[in-house]
């Protein structure tokens, strides 16, 4: 998922000579190239997250469109007040990278749980959000922050590399059952355990693939649940303030009467006293593929 | 240019205007800022920001409640109408208590301290790739070193060769709530400065003149510059002078009176 990023950077940065890459001292094995083709538009500033989110916003004042990278963690909380008031109050097009989210670094601790930056980035006005789910996704992924001019944050999980389907939105359907009134809804790196989750299954169950989750279409939204009355989403990130809580927010406004069933699986309100790998803390929290099957095979009775 | 202090007494009374009928505070920080914003804007071409050319300089104030100050000094130097200058701190202005890059010719909005000397670092980084050989000016206050994102800053730009960077220091002395040196002493500001490999000077910052002309030398210099200038919180009024409470306290009308006529003196 990354070095897919990378590239797809590398390319867009020898079309475009506003893009500048900025990177708090992460990105060995990765950045290289872009260091090697344009050495005036790269910067390593050191471990200074606050400071390269600033530089980012001069840049954009000196006529740049920045990239900002590093491990999620330390670049979301870390430089929070720098990404409020020096990109989002200018409505800066700056572009957060973000990787190593949800459960992908969890044997190093709980300083390494990313499981609460869409909820820290999302109550800032202005900013998209986009947390692709595969290789393919990358690129529409760029094309659509690169077309509009505003702040984002990429959230890059470890993900979900070879799914074979093709996408041709930002957000779409992967598998539509005409069978069920199921419909699963997720992001990133949990959408591959949703499509395996689907292939092991015995029930019958569409899933929805969101890689932008800000800024919400109630439109889009409203179309897409109209032919299911259970909704469950599955992402690697607290209730309190991801996907589900930006969705239980839409349902209400919406013009449909129908009523829904909300559910969400993922981690609890909680950073995890416990180590783990992703794979250790999906079992965990019920995200596995099986564990996803039995919980809708429950809900189908 | 060489005698000053009449123009920034004129200065203060406009600010002491504008912050007594909007009944705002932040007068002690605005008043000892003058000297340091009047030099620099000075120092820099006004049509090229009246333009906004891409080779214009950049001037940002990163201790941005001293708004008062600033636009005074803009309007002074023709960058604000007086009808935007009287807007200050009312409803439905956007002249602000603190500046804001909503006002036209303020580059960025301040206000959370410690955002201006990195954003300056990314303008002089992007001025330099783009080959523009111009200057960011970056006003801080010395309370506002305390937050260490300018010495993130400061490292990168020492490090980058940005001799395009003047960081303008009104080191005034004061924090919120007593003296810098009795709550978290910046001991040798100087010391610091170019131990973080600028090139510093130490000026007094109610001389416009002697702050102009280290703006000057310091245009040739190899590496980013520091100026540290002295000054006096609340300058120019005495009951104001060192007086904590004129960080937050608008004047009374007989306040007010008292210090126009301080003011108007000589």
């Amino acid at each position: 998922m990354r070095n897919s990023f990378f590239n797809e950077l590398k390319n867009k940065m020898s079309e475009d000579n506003s893009l500048f890459l900025l990177v708090a001292d992460m990105g060995l094995g990765l950045v290289e190239d872009i260091q090697k083709m344009f050495p005036d538009r790269f910067l390593n500033v050191g471990i200074a997250e606050q400071n390269m989110v600033g530089v980012a916003s001069g840049l954009c004042n000196a006529g740049f469109r920045p990239f900002c990278y590093t491990i999620s963690n330390f670049l979301i909380q870390r430089a929070f007040e720098q990404i409020r008031n020096d990109v989002c109050i200018h409505n800066y097009p700056v572009t957060l990278i973000g990787t190593s989210t949800g459960y992908d670094n969890g044997l190093l601790g709980p300083t390494h749980q990313v499981i609460d930056d869409i909820g820290c980035i999302k109550i800032l006005p202005n900013i998209r959000i986009y947390s692709p789910a595969t290789i393919n996704s990358i690129k529409i992924v760029f094309d659509d922050l690169i077309n509009n001019n505003f702040p984002a944050y990429v959230r890059i999980g470890k993900g979900s590399d070879k799914l074979d389907y093709q996408e041709e939105k930002v957000n779409n359907f992967i598998v539509k059952s005409f069978k069920s009134d199921i419909l699963v809804i997720s992001h990133g790196t949990m959408l591959g355990k949703c499509i395996e989750a689907s292939r092991i299954s015995g029930s019958k169950f569409s899933i929805y693939c969101m890689n932008k989750i800000k800024p919400l279409c109630i439109n889009e939204i409203n179309d897409v649940i109209q032919d299911y009355s259970k909704i469950i989403v599955i992402e690697d990130h607290i209730t309190s303030s991801g996907l589900f809580d930006s969705l239980s927010l839409l349902l209400i406004n919406l013009v449909n009467q129908k009523k829904y069933s909300f559910y969400q699986i993922g981690p609890p309100e909680n950073y995890d006293e416990e180590i783990g790998d992703a794979n250790y803390f999906s079992k965990k929290y019920g995200c596995l593929p099986n564990k996803i099957a039995s919980f809708i095979k429950d809900l189908n009775g | 240019m060489k005698e000053n202090n009449d123009n920034a007494n004129l200065y203060r009374k406009k600010i002491l205007d504008i912050i007594y009928n909007a009944q705002a505070s932040h007068i002690g920080s605005s008043f000892s800022v003058v000297e340091i914003l009047s030099a620099v804007y000075r120092s820099v071409d006004i049509k090229k920001i009246q333009n906004l050319d891409n080779d214009r300089e950049r001037i940002l104030l990163s201790k941005g409640h001293a708004a008062a100050a600033l636009y005074v000094i803009l309007n002074q130097f023709g960058l604000m109408c007086n009808k935007d200058l009287e807007s200050y701190y009312t409803n439905g202005s956007v002249l602000g208590g603190h500046v804001t890059h909503n006002v036209q010719y303020i580059e960025h909005s301040t206000g959370a301290l410690g955002h201006g000397l990195s954003v300056s670092t990314g303008i002089a980084i992007g001025l330099k790739s783009k080959r523009i050989d111009s200057r960011v000016y970056v006003v801080v206050g010395d309370g506002e070193l305390h937050e260490g994102s300018n010495w993130e800053a400061l490292m990168l730009a020492a490090h980058l060769n940005l001799n395009n960077i003047c960081v303008l220091v009104d080191n005034n002395k004061l924090g919120g709530i007593g003296k810098i040196k009795d709550c978290c002493s910046l001991k040798n500001l100087l010391f610091k400065f170019e131990a973080f490999g600028l090139k510093a000077y130490e000026v007094d910052g109610h001389n416009e003149y002697e702050i102009y002309s280290t703006i000057n030398k310091s245009k040739s210099s190899k590496k980013p510059t520091a100026i540290v200038c002295n000054t006096i919180k609340g300058k120019g009024v005495s009951f104001m002078e060192n007086n904590n409470i004129w960080h937050y306290r608008p004047p009374s009308t007989e306040e007010y009176q008292k210090a126009l006529a301080e003011l108007s003196r000589e």
